[in-house]
């Protein structure tokens, strides 16, 4: 196999006849169908790909994206339909076939081998392709040069002697590609891949994309961010609940027809989902937000004159304790220091403060240590020095337990591994962390009942996609995975609220739905939000304040009124100025 | 509450081992015995009649709580595959507390005795467990070393100190007080309720396991470990309750065998009722509530066994030939279930629209 770069042409590449092949599609799908349970998840799809072209396939969250990519990635076997690759009708039994065949996945939740180094999970399934002269031993100088040639293409520098699991989830997606160009992919699939990127990376792997198809390669971009799909797309498909919508040329329409199509025409919908494309919430909730905060507390400073500002009789009374002022915020961080860990950089003296019924952004750039933070102050890890207050009361000590206890909950970055049962029914997942509350349990029972009427509730509260609560949340699709998860969060009646990229694979509409109730949660019922994201967009119409934060320490604050994407930008590279 | 027991882990339980009697057949055919035969005769071995039927019984009572306590640690994320070591424990020291208590009157001696069984088997898996928890020590390893030295140490002890004397290597009986009563006797052979004692057990594993939030939180602690650390319950300690109730089970079935069949402790008590139970536990899907069919199956393999010799002329070892296929064709039989269910898509496409069976050329 070549594996050169992708300027030369591949010797697989079949060199069209002149005339007629030219314009016969590199992929045709036909009438693929895919159910799960009672439930299609790709009901009767047809679409043509061509060679080299970027072509995007979008839709909302269930529509089955990951479903058709997984069948034409052989990781599924279709119900019924077929599939022509090249003008030969296929039929991939595993995803090995269909890497030998030039397709190419890079997924959403990217499966490696953390303990081996990188240049081993590039070749791993390939290291034969070079004997050696010792049959048996793994010989890596060529397939190093090869690799290195790879990455020298694309603009790579990945470590290939590091761990894999040291690497950040941006340069994981770097090696997965690089393995899938290793094995001579021409159609690549990239499922969801912006979803864990900061603005800057995104903008890096959309003119990645673009390279590739310049280098000849065809590549199918799953995504609901309509910005990065038009910036880089040929043709757009457009999902919907299982059915090809529409396949459009990027160029023939804009993205509010896209949205139009995906959310289901203009009927009732009601909603324009055009207006949440770039500030989803701003123009929709203009009244509640910035009521029931009272006074705004100062920027760029920790927060001291905050606690003057906020009138007593929304917060509990202070206490008296002495020599510390007590202080009326909901949550006071101060001096808190954490160590490094893995690839995520030691907190250095963070300083916060957070209201009652406020949203506190967090933004920066994947592994500045909004891991380590939110860890810490779920009680998941403990702080090498400086303390943290919580309604005016020490709780430094206490660990993840206790502060669930005193309803300080959090929703981790991966629920999958982090927070949910997969492979067990919905209804557990609903009850995991509540199996010991009266509503749910009697005399060391556990009420099902009961339980499966709570998750019946929140699968129509949360509009989760899914065939009922007695089935496993596996077959959920991997956004409405995360509305589960978060759902379970919200419905703990939170009164700090630690919430980790809570939209992640959510398309516009379930994101907005979840900004607006995490709006109403706090302007109502006054809980409080640490809400991390890699998204200024998102942090900078929700929040009420947003700190940056950039290697482990807090590098400016700044209300989110009169903030701008590039002072975040600015600050989450490092630049101090304000 | 109501509980509902579900069919999958049966159909589970179907296809695999029905794979393996297929091979079984084709064995039985190659050594020159007709399959028929071998099904009759193992028939009329274990169920054939009132004996036969007793004997099969007793084999399956230690195998229902083996595979018990091992299919509950796998609930938990756990294997325990320290049975055979934690049973030989429990009935070493269930026999001798029985020999030394012998004063104590009847109703208190015997579930004393068999307490006693539970508590010493459950003490033997605990280390296994905590290396595990603080350590990092794999506890199939601790667990397997935990045998041997559970053997040994019974060895050496009944040869000594807690020996009758004999060179025999076995405890002295223990007073009529400690043995379990009869409910059926034909012949030499009779039965005790120690078989619906272990039954008891079972459903009450799935009880537990299913509708309690102890058993929820262990089931949990199983799944998704750290979700459920996340979910603020205390996983480590679930798992350690769930080890020693495992190795508790394996010792209740020591002490079960010593007050219901043998009266007392002698050297190699167990002929791997701890391992055979990691198949009983595994060909029912580690589902407590199917426990009783798998164990059934194997109990009436085992009991057969000296019938081949007597009625086929075959060795008595072709049953643990039979037992290791079927133990392989669940081990695949996610390949089984997968080759089935080719088999059904193919004829699906064959009869349906396109055939799409064609390798592409490259």
């Amino acid at each position: 196999m070549n594996h050169s770069p992708p300027q030369e042409t591949t010797p697989r590449e079949v060199v069209p006849l002149p005339g007629r092949a030219v314009c016969a599609p590199l992929v045709e799908i036909r009438n693929i169908c895919k159910k799960f349970g009672g439930f299609y998840a790709n009901c009767d799809i047809s679409l043509d790909i061509a060679r080299g072209e970027v072509h995007a396939i979008v839709g909302e969250n269930g529509a089955g994206k990951t479903t058709l990519m997984n069948v034409l990635f052989g990781r599924l076997r279709p119900d019924s339909g077929s599939m022509i690759l090249r003008g030969v009708p296929v039929s991939f039994r595993s995803p090995r076939e269909a890497v030998r065949a030039g397709i190419g996945m890079v997924h959403q939740d990217m499966l490696f081998f953390p303990q081996l180094s990188v240049l081993e999970n590039i070749i791993v399934g390939c290291e034969t392709q070079r004997p050696s002269f010792f049959p048996g031993v793994l010989r890596t100088g060529p397939a190093k040069e090869e690799v290195n040639r790879i990455q020298d293409s694309l603009g790579f520098r990945l470590e290939l002697d590091l761990q894999a699991k040291e690497l950040p989830f941006a340069l994981r997606q770097q090696m997965e590609l690089v393995r899938m160009l290793y094995r001579g992919a021409e159609i690549l699939i990239f499922d969801e891949p912006t979803s864990l990127l900061s603005p800057e990376e995104t903008e890096k792997l959309l003119e990645l994309m673009k390279s590739l198809r310049e280098g000849g390669r065809t590549v199918l971009f799953i995504s609901h961010r309509l910005v990065e799909v038009f910036s880089t797309a040929d043709r757009i498909t457009v999902l919907r609940g299982g059915s090809v919508e529409a396949t459009l040329d990027a160029g023939g329409t804009d993205i509010e027809e896209i949205a139009r199509l995906m959310a289901g025409g203009a009927g009732p919908g009601g909603e324009p989902p055009q207006a949440g494309i770039a500030r989803p919430k701003h123009a929709a909730v203009p009244g509640i937000r910035r009521d029931g905060v009272g006074a705004k507390p100062e920027l760029g400073q920790p927060a001291e004159g905050a606690a003057v500002m906020v009138s007593p009789a929304t917060c509990p009374p202070p206490k008296a304790a002495g020599d510390i002022a007590a202080a009326p915020s909901r949550l006071e961080i101060r001096n808190l220091s954490v160590g490094p860990s893995g690839t995520e950089p030691a907190l250095q003296d963070i300083f916060i403060s957070i209201l009652k019924g406020e949203i506190f952004g967090i933004a920066g750039i994947v592994g500045n240590g909004q891991r380590p933070l939110a860890r810490v102050l779920a009680g998941k890890t403990r702080q090498d020095s400086g303390w943290v207050r919580f309604e005016g009361e020490e709780i430094s000590r206490l660990d993840l337990k206790e502060r669930l206890r005193k309803n300080i909950l959090w929703l981790p970055e991966n629920p999958v591994e982090e927070a949910l049962l997969p492979e067990r029914p919905l209804w557990e997942n609903f009850l995991l962390g509540r199996q010991r509350e009266k509503k749910f349990a009697k005399a060391g029972f556990i009420r099902k009942q009961e339980v499966i009427r709570f998750s019946e509730e929140q699968l129509t509260l949360n509009g989760i996609a899914a065939p009922g609560p007695l089935e496993p949340i596996s077959g959920l699709s991997g956004g409405n995975r995360q509305k589960v998860a978060l759902a379970r969060v919200l419905a703990g009646s939170p009164i700090l609220a630690i919430l980790e990229q809570p939209c992640r694979g959510l398309d516009l509409r379930a994101a907005g739905a979840v900004h607006d109730r995490l709006l109403e949660l706090s302007r109502s019922r006054g809980v409080s939000f640490i809400l991390i994201s890699y998204d200024f967009d998102e942090l900078i119409s929700v929040c009420d304040r947003i700190a940056v934060i950039y290697r482990g320490e807090i590098i400016g604050k700044t209300e989110s009124e009169g903030a701008s994407r590039e002072l975040l930008g600015r600050w989450a590279a490092g630049i101090r100025e304000r | 509450m109501r509980t509902h027991i579900s069919l999958r882990p049966l159909a589970l339980l179907i296809p695999a081992p029905a794979a393996g009697a297929l091979i079984c057949m084709g064995l039985a055919l190659a050594a020159g015995v007709g399959p028929l035969d071998l099904l009759r005769t193992v028939w009329s071995g274990s169920w054939g009649s009132a004996e036969a039927a007793i004997n099969t019984l007793a084999k399956m009572t230690p195998l229902l709580l083996t595979g018990l306590a091992i299919a509950l640690a796998y609930r938990a994320g756990l294997l325990n595959i320290g049975c055979e070591g934690q049973l030989t424990i429990g009935a070493l020291v269930s026999a001798s507390f029985a020999v030394g208590a012998a004063h104590l009157p009847g109703f208190v001696l015997l579930p004393l005795t068999l307490v006693a069984g539970a508590v010493s088997g459950g003490l033997w898996a605990l280390p296994a467990v905590l290396l595990r928890q603080r350590r990092g020590v794999h506890e199939v390893i601790s667990a397997l070393l935990l045998n041997y030295m559970a053997i040994y140490l019974c060895s050496y002890l009944v040869s000594g100190p807690l020996g009758d004397g004999t060179a025999m290597g076995r405890t002295p009986p223990i007073p009529a007080g400690a043995q379990m009563p009869e409910i059926l006797r034909s012949g030499s052979l009779f039965l005790t309720p120690a078989p619906l004692i272990a039954l008891a057990f079972c459903f009450a594993a799935y009880v537990w396991l299913s509708t309690t939030v102890w058993g929820f939180e262990a089931v949990a602690g199983g799944v998704n470990f750290d979700a459920a650390v996340n979910a603020g319950i205390p996983a480590s300690k679930r798992q350690v309750m769930i080890f020693v109730m495992s190795g508790a089970l394996a010792g209740l079935a020591g002490a079960l065998e010593v007050c219901a069949v043998h009266h007392r402790f002698y050297r190699s008590f167990s002929p791997g009722y701890g391992f055979d139970g990691l198949t009983a536990a595994f060909l029912a899907n580690g589902s407590p509530e199917w426990l009783w069919l798998s164990t059934l199956f194997l109990g009436s393999l085992r009991s057969s066994d000296k019938w081949l010799q007597i009625g086929l002329n075959l060795s008595p070892n072709f049953i643990l030939v039979v037992q290791a296929v079927l133990l392989l064709a669940v081990a695949g039989q996610g390949r089984i279930g997968s080759w089935v269910e080719k088999l059904f898509t193919a004829e699906k496409q064959r009869t349906g629209r396109s055939p799409v069976k064609e390798r592409k050329a490259l």
